[in-house]
């Protein structure tokens, strides 16, 4: 399994789905495979739509979830156009159950153009907050031809968010699943390219191939050699050195070394690591492997890793049957506890973990991996040692790993001078050829050529960066849905876009928020520092909604609301709210089974409009919800003495309530 | 380097959602006073599982708690006949599931307990003491013991009535309040219940017994007569006594002492004629000549045969509100008969049983707060609707059937009968019917409904002791107030028709909020989803089947005896929890005649059950909903005895989607027809639907008017199921249905779908937009369950 497998699996997920958008409870994997089995022409119907947008005479074509763009002033609509006006073009199937007749509505700035089997189905340009709504379109049971138009005002931010309704179903966003096109050859170019762009990054080529940019992964780190000897052991730094693939497939570590030295050169460099020290790990207490089996199964570890013992690898997970010999005593816990401390950009996640939980999970670990090799407990060879420094600093370790006083003088081509048709040779080279210095990646065919595409392209999308597609390149990375719509309890990733303030979003993944939204899981949320503001906008942008929450101010009659709303959340007269969510201090009264997020804390958390739609129709969003439908099929209220039953007003009452925060008055 | 994006921004995202609503008027009602009166001072007992400080883990599991005056309160166990504990200064807290809402607890005394008798029998046989010879410690003790016949409320008097032996024994709990502070008292009246004062006549007990009194651990105790009254005066430690004193005790009744119990015993042949008393004290020694001074006054026992005092003259005078909701084809609408939600007492109105008076113009309904309430006015204008309070403190009836007009409710307790003895319009004597029904500590050993059969026999059913939280059965662990698996956990009942004979019909149930009972005898239920039970199912009571939730208790052997249910409804969108069943009787509601009704808590709906044949007692049935709105869920119904149109109660605690917290409204059928599906049956081919209505051909016939969805569930241990595809139970969610054509019958008035690749499934749903041959629109969606596929051979099923 030398094959990357990992970086293979997004790209063929990107190359024959054309995205990263799945059905909740359809495993990624699976299709992904299954596809991959049926070799690269087999694509039939993916989900989602073709996007084409082309602003300065340049065509950009992607598959996205939905009809949704955010463009603040001044940036491009994707990383693959410049800045300034645009036009773009959703083209694909939409599908209704039954024939039935449907109105989209949408917020635009721009102008937008709805057509449904070839009819105009709505017309709207800069809607400000108010819905455009179109005319009744009668779709098709099945497939419809479906094509959205638009164009960018000329200055000033963009913005299309789409909607629709018919007689069963209130105001929702399109449903991912009843969204699908059909690749064309157009998007299968587009997404190799996008895919090399991916890899570039991932594998950090510019780090020796200076590229100036402003996509966030070009300054991507690598574990810093500071002080790495009191972390590492050496004879698994050798290893690791001389043949990374062979310790993990996919790695983006390339083996830099290669003839009949390396197995030495490896050694000499391991050792010369070795003798980098820094803080000791403490000793610390013993971990207790019963409990910390039960922490890596609460935890869902195996979302990213297999179960210790299985010899079962998915493409996804990263083995740790290697953790004795890799780690030093005590190393792994301290590891466990911060795994950002010594690589800013690392994948694993901080599960904020005590001291006790991260020794219980590393004895779990280390007595399900293999033995650690016996330890050289001799003094290095200096010589040895110092030949170690010299080929660190000579073989381009230190373009990626972080070292001081060691001038790295390792040199290679800026990527501006590597003409597209030399993209054949060096990293590139489908059989490197003996004594080049190259770094060996084992890329696949199709990787290569994904690379080759981006190389041919005029790569200036490095100079440009969005929010939203820096959270598809990264929800793919980090594996959130390995997480997000497989375990109970989790919500499911497709929801989770355009549900969330991008500042709270942010801030949790960041690890900040103090308060277990799910407070009743065994499970954790844990901290991306790294990836958090970028995750968090692009969970916003990527849904059409801006990347800093806009101005929700309070309308004038906000505490007349509230109090309704007060009433609203009571059982006495009003939804029940509290016997499932719990409202500050005060707990839920009647949790069955489904207890609710603590509404002290959904003002922070919510968009507005997510919001209005959830409490409107929450099973129209998840249908596993178990919260009640209240409202009627035309969406007012069964309570007609609080705000004459108005539905939307009602729904505000109890935005106004939640807008309170802590300082909710305590319901009836 | 993260791309921040901080440009200005308009408003864009908080736009407010447009959407055409229409704007109900206001109603008159005005919000309501925010504190219901869940304990109430001027009704004297509140039945529930109550809890006394001590002895330790004292709990009368049918407990009453009744106010004795000054202040004072008394614990008496209804199954044991125990009075556990007498206590001052305040009467029960109202933690619990129809009080505060809480889940996992009961309420426990308040105040400052003066005696108290722990867990076992409160009446024994001489020389047998008070041995506890149920298997489990649950439910009425040994009938020929004693046994509990019920209670009069006279005022704020309660008169409890229960056997001891072959002897009919009437016990007044009382206090007097003295300088030496409250003393409790028990006055007795034996024999026979009699009209006019409250002379006996001449009784003679035949078989001796005992009545514990007290307990008193770790004392000596002094017996003799203190100032002339036999006594029994127990001292610990410290300077606290118990005094336990008798007054007017004829021949042969003594005080005794056994250890640190105090007894009363009633020799065989005593001659009774006046009622006679035992006191109760406990205080500082120096006060015990006060205490005896309280115990020489003569007993008195009020003459409550003759109906006592309305504790609730004042009525609820309401209007109610006619076509609050229509059927799309006209053919049916809710009138909504308006609930006194707003009341004089503030008492919380929660329907769970209804039923109707044999003149139709007045129903009665029960809640689960405790309360009987009787509405008059039912008639075509619903213009004057009458409520007035009937009885009060009855322990969670969520069932209620008149029979001969005399009212029974089904509780925590088992069957209540209740005796207007003045014709006052308030219940005066509060009979136990049949109280065989086992009941712990749990606060969700829910009883649910109560229905008869045309041979009189009741029905009802009892929910397993869920745990807080919803997941599993009884861990006491856990919480005391999760009560523990008893044997009648999760079954279903039948009480002959005195009341005398209790079985248990069927098991396997988890929350069976709702049965239905044809008059041949013939019983379904519904059940919630949670453990064991992955959906909402419709069942069909044959008296063999074991249905399918498992417990400690559950008999061995029974498991493999499960049967599924003849339809199962999803909760995300039919049902997530069920109500009550109910055939339709009636000549007078449509073309429904003979069918059955399925009720809806957790979704608010009423639906018609299309059941399919097949064979052997075998069936398989579908679903259609009426689309109706109602006031609150839709929990119990009852055709009306002279209207024949069909009437429906219901509440909402949790996990409803009823916004108000009860309801009652009557479903009216118009006389316009009705345009809808009203047979479904699975065919080798597909399904065929039948209608009421001969349908528009060309619209029955464009598959593109037709869709169907199908998905399997998973029966376990965990709270419901996910819905699992039918091809790969790991993959959520529901497949879409391949209708490869539609074919109109000739008469009409049914289609043929043809679904490629028919199979057996737990559920497949089935949705049209059609017209009938007049044009009206039919737009419906069915569920259905899809056992075996009739006319195909088994093999390929």
């Amino acid at each position: 399994m030398n094959t990357p497998l990992r970086s293979l699996g997004s790209l063929v997920s990107r190359v024959l789905l054309g995205n990263r958008w799945h059905l909740e409870g359809l495993a990624v994997g699976m299709v992904v495979w299954g596809m991959l089995a049926q070799g690269l022409g087999a694509a039939e119907q993916s989900m989602g739509l073709v996007r084409t947008i082309t602003a300065g005479g340049v065509t950009d074509v992607s598959v996205t979830p939905n009809v949704w763009l955010f463009v603040p002033t001044g940036q491009p609509p994707t990383p693959f156009v410049p800045a300034g006006p645009f036009t773009a073009r959703w083209e694909g199937s939409i599908s209704a159950d039954l024939r039935g007749d449907f109105t989209f509505q949408a917020l635009a700035q721009g102008s937008l153009k709805v057509s449904v089997n070839g009819a105009t189905a709505l017309e709207a340009k800069d809607t400000g907050p108010t819905l455009a709504i179109g005319q009744s379109v009668r779709l098709n049971k099945g497939s419809n031809s479906f094509r959205v138009e638009f164009t960018a005002p000329a200055m000033g931010e963009a913005m299309v968010r789409l909607f629709w309704t018919n007689r069963e179903t209130p105001l929702s966003t399109l449903p991912l699943a009843q969204l699908s096109h059909e690749p064309t050859e157009a998007l299968r170019r587009s997404t190799s390219m996008h895919e090399g762009r991916d890899l570039l990054l991932e594998f950090r080529c510019a780090r020796c191939h200076e590229a100036p940019g402003k996509v966030p992964e070009l300054s991507m780190d690598a574990p810093s050699f500071k002080g790495i000897g009191s972390r590492r052991q050496v004879a698994w730094m050798a290893a690791w050195i001389q043949d990374p693939q062979a310790h993990r497939p996919g790695t983006p570590m390339p083996a830099m070394l290669s003839g009949d030295t390396a197995a030495a050169d490896a050694a000499s460099m391991a050792a010369y690591l070795g003798s980098l020290k820094g803080e000791e790990p403490s000793a610390g207490q013993t971990g207790n492997l019963e409990t910390g089996k039960a922490l890596f199964e609460k935890l869902h570890c195996v979302a990213c890793h297999p179960t210790p013992g299985s010899t079962e690898l998915k493409p996804h997970q990263v083995s740790q049957k290697a953790v004795n010999a890799k780690f030093t005593p005590g190393a792994l816990a301290a590891f466990l506890q911060k795994p950002e401390q010594h690589f800013r950009w690392i994948r694993m996640p901080n599960f904020k973990l005590t001291a006790a939980e991260a020794a219980d999970l590393a004895a779990y670990l280390g007595s399900a991996a293999d033995p650690a090799p016996a330890v050289d407990a001799g003094k290095p060879d200096p010589a040895k040692v110092e030949q170690g420094r010299k080929l660190v600093a000579a073989t381009g370790c230190l373009n990626c790993h972080a070292l001081d006083g060691v001038k790295n003088e390792f040199t290679a081509k800026p990527l501006a001078q590597l003409a597209s048709t030399s993209w054949t040779s060096g990293c590139l080279a489908e059989k490197p050829s003996a004594g080049s210095k190259a770094p060996r990646y084992t890329l696949t065919a199709p990787q290569r050529a994904a690379l080759q595409a981006f190389g041919a392209s005029d790569r200036s999308s490095l100079d440009r960066s969005t929010a939203a597609d820096f959270l598809e390149r990264q929800s793919v990375h980090l594996n959130c849905r390995e997480c997000h719509g497989q375990f109970e309890g989790f919500p499911a990733w497709d929801h989770l876009v355009g549900k969330l303030k991008p500042e709270w979003a942010a801030r949790f993944i960041r690890g900040e928020v103090a308060v277990k939204p799910r407070s009743w899981g065994e499970y954790r949320m844990p901290a991306f520092p790294a990836y958090a503001q970028g995750l968090g906008e692009g969970l916003s942008t990527l849904a059409g909604l801006p990347p800093v929450t806009a101005p929700d101010p309070a309308p004038a009659d906000t505490a007349t609301l509230a109090e309704a709303g007060r009433k609203l959340a009571g059982a006495n007269g009003g939804f029940g709210c509290v016997s499932c969510h719990s409202i500050g201090e005060f707990g839920a009264t009647q949790v069955f089974e489904a207890p609710g997020i603590n509404l002290a804390t959904s003002f922070d958390r919510l968009q507005p409009d997510y919001f209005r739609r959830w409490l409107r129709a929450p099973t129209t969003i998840d249908p596993a919800s178990k919260m009640p439908v209240y409202f009627d099929e035309e969406g007012r209220s069964p309570l007609p003495e609080i705000l004459g039953g108005d539905g939307p007003k009602t729904i505000q009452a109890v935005w106004e309530y939640l807008r309170l925060k802590e300082a909710m008055a305590k319901p009836e | 380097m993260i791309p921040t994006m901080m440009t200005p921004l308009r408003t864009l995202a908080s736009a407010a959602l447009a959407s055409g609503l229409l704007v109900l008027s206001a109603s008159a009602a005005q919000p309501k006073a925010s504190s219901f009166r869940m304990l109430q001072d001027d009704f004297p007992f509140q039945s529930a599982c109550i809890g006394a400080d001590f002895p330790s883990n004292n709990v009368a599991l049918k407990g009453y708690a009744i106010r004795v005056g000054n202040d004072a309160t008394v614990l008496f166990d209804s199954d044991t006949l125990r009075m556990a504990a007498g206590w001052t200064g305040g009467f029960i807290n109202t933690r619990g599931v129809v009080f505060d809402g809480n889940h996992g607890q009961h309420p426990q005394m308040v105040g400052e307990q003066k005696f108290g008798v722990g867990n076992g029998p409160g009446v024994g046989i001489p020389g047998k003491g008070f041995a506890d010879t149920r298997p489990e410690p649950f439910g009425p003790i040994d009938k020929s013991v004693a046994h509990w016949k019920g209670l009069y409320v006279d005022g704020m008097d309660t008169i409890l009535t229960y056997t001891a032996g072959s002897t009919m024994v009437h016990e007044k709990p009382g206090s007097l309040a003295g300088p030496a502070g409250v003393a409790f008292t028990r006055t007795f009246r034996l024999g026979p219940p009699k009209p006019g004062a409250s002379s006996i006549g001449r009784h003679t007990v035949k078989e001796a017994f005992t009545i514990l009194l007290a307990e008193v651990p770790d004392a000596r105790v002094q017996v003799g007569l203190q100032a002339g009254l036999p006594a029994l005066v127990f001292s610990g430690s410290g300077d606290r006594v118990t005094v336990v004193a008798g007054t007017a005790l004829p021949k042969g009744v003594e005080l005794k002492v056994d250890g640190s119990r105090a007894f009363l015993l009633v020799g065989s042949g005593v001659k009774a004629t006046e009622p006679f008393k035992v006191t109760i004290w406990s205080g500082p020694a120096t006060s015990t000549s006060g205490a005896i001074d309280l115990a020489k006054a003569a007993p008195s026992m009020p003459d409550f045969m003759k109906g006592g005092p309305r504790h609730w003259p004042e009525t609820v005078n309401l209007k109610g509100r006619l076509a609050t909701s229509t059927t799309p084809d006209g053919a049916y609408v809710t009138d909504s008969i308006t609930a006194p939600e707003d009341n004089p007492w503030k008492r919380r109105v929660r329907f769970g049983g209804m039923d109707f008076f044999s003149d139709g113009k007045r129903a009665a309904l029960c809640t689960h707060d405790g309360d009987i309430w009787i509405v008059s006015g039912i008639d075509d204008k619903l213009e004057n609707l009458v409520w007035s309070r009937f009885a009060s403190g009855l322990y969670e009836p969520l069932g209620l059937v008149i029979v001969k007009d005399q009212i029974y409710t089904s509780g925590r307790d088992g069957i209540t009968r209740f005796v207007d003895l003045n014709k006052d319009g308030e219940a005066d004597y509060y009979e136990n019917f049949n109280n065989d029904v086992m009941s712990t500590r749990g606060f969700h050993e829910f009883v649910f409904d109560l229905q008869r059969d045309d041979a009189g026999n009741f029905y009802f059913a009892k929910a397993n002791p869920v745990n807080g939280g919803g997941r599993g059965f009884g861990d006491e662990k856990a919480s005391r107030g999760n009560g523990v698996v008893c044997s009648h956990a999760g079954c279903l009942f039948r009480v002959s028709p005195d009341g005398r004979k209790f079985e248990v019909v069927a098991r396997g149930f988890r929350a069976p909020n709702g049965i239905g009972v044809r008059g041949d005898g013939q019983v379904t239920t519904g059940d919630n989803e949670g453990t064991w039970v992955p959906t909402s199912p419709l069942n069909w009571v044959d008296g063999k089947a074991f249905h399918g939730v498992i417990n400690s208790k559950t008999p061995a052997g029974m498991p493999e005896k499960y049967t599924p249910p003849i339809m199962w409804m999803s909760h995300s969108d039919f049902c997530n929890s069920n109500g009550g069943q109910i055939w339709v009787t009636s000549s007078k509601w449509g073309p429904f005649r003979n069918e059955l009704l399925y009720e809806s808590y957790g979704k608010s709906s009423l639906f018609l059950v299309m059941r399919q044949d097949l064979g052997d007692g075998r069936q398989q049935a579908a679903a259609v909903r009426f689309p109706l709105k109602f006031t609150s869920s839709v929990m119990r119904a009852r055709f009306h005895p002279q209207d024949g149109q069909l009437y429906v109660a219901g509440l909402s605690e949790w996990q409803s989607n009823a916004a108000r917290i009860t309801g009652f409204d009557r479903v009216r059928y118009t006389g316009k027809p009705v345009y809808g599906v009203n047979a479904v049956k699975v065919v080798p081919e597909g399904v065929e639907l039948h209608f009421t209505h001969a349908l528009d051909k060309a619209s029955a016939e464009d598959v593109q008017n037709w869709s169907g969805k199908r998905w399997n569930y998973i029966r376990s241990e965990n709270y419901g199921s996910p819905e699992v595809w039918v091809s790969d139970a790991a993959k959520k969610g529901r497949e879409s249905l391949d209708i490869t054509g539609a074919k109109l019958g000739k008469d009409g008035r049914s289609v043929i779908l043809k679904i490629e690749g028919l199979r057996p499934v737990n559920q497949q749903s089935l949705k049209w937009d059609i017209k009938a041959a007049d044009g009206t629109p039919i737009s419906q969606e069915i569920q259905q369950t899809i056992h075996e596929i009739p006319g195909r051979p088994l093999s390929m099923n």
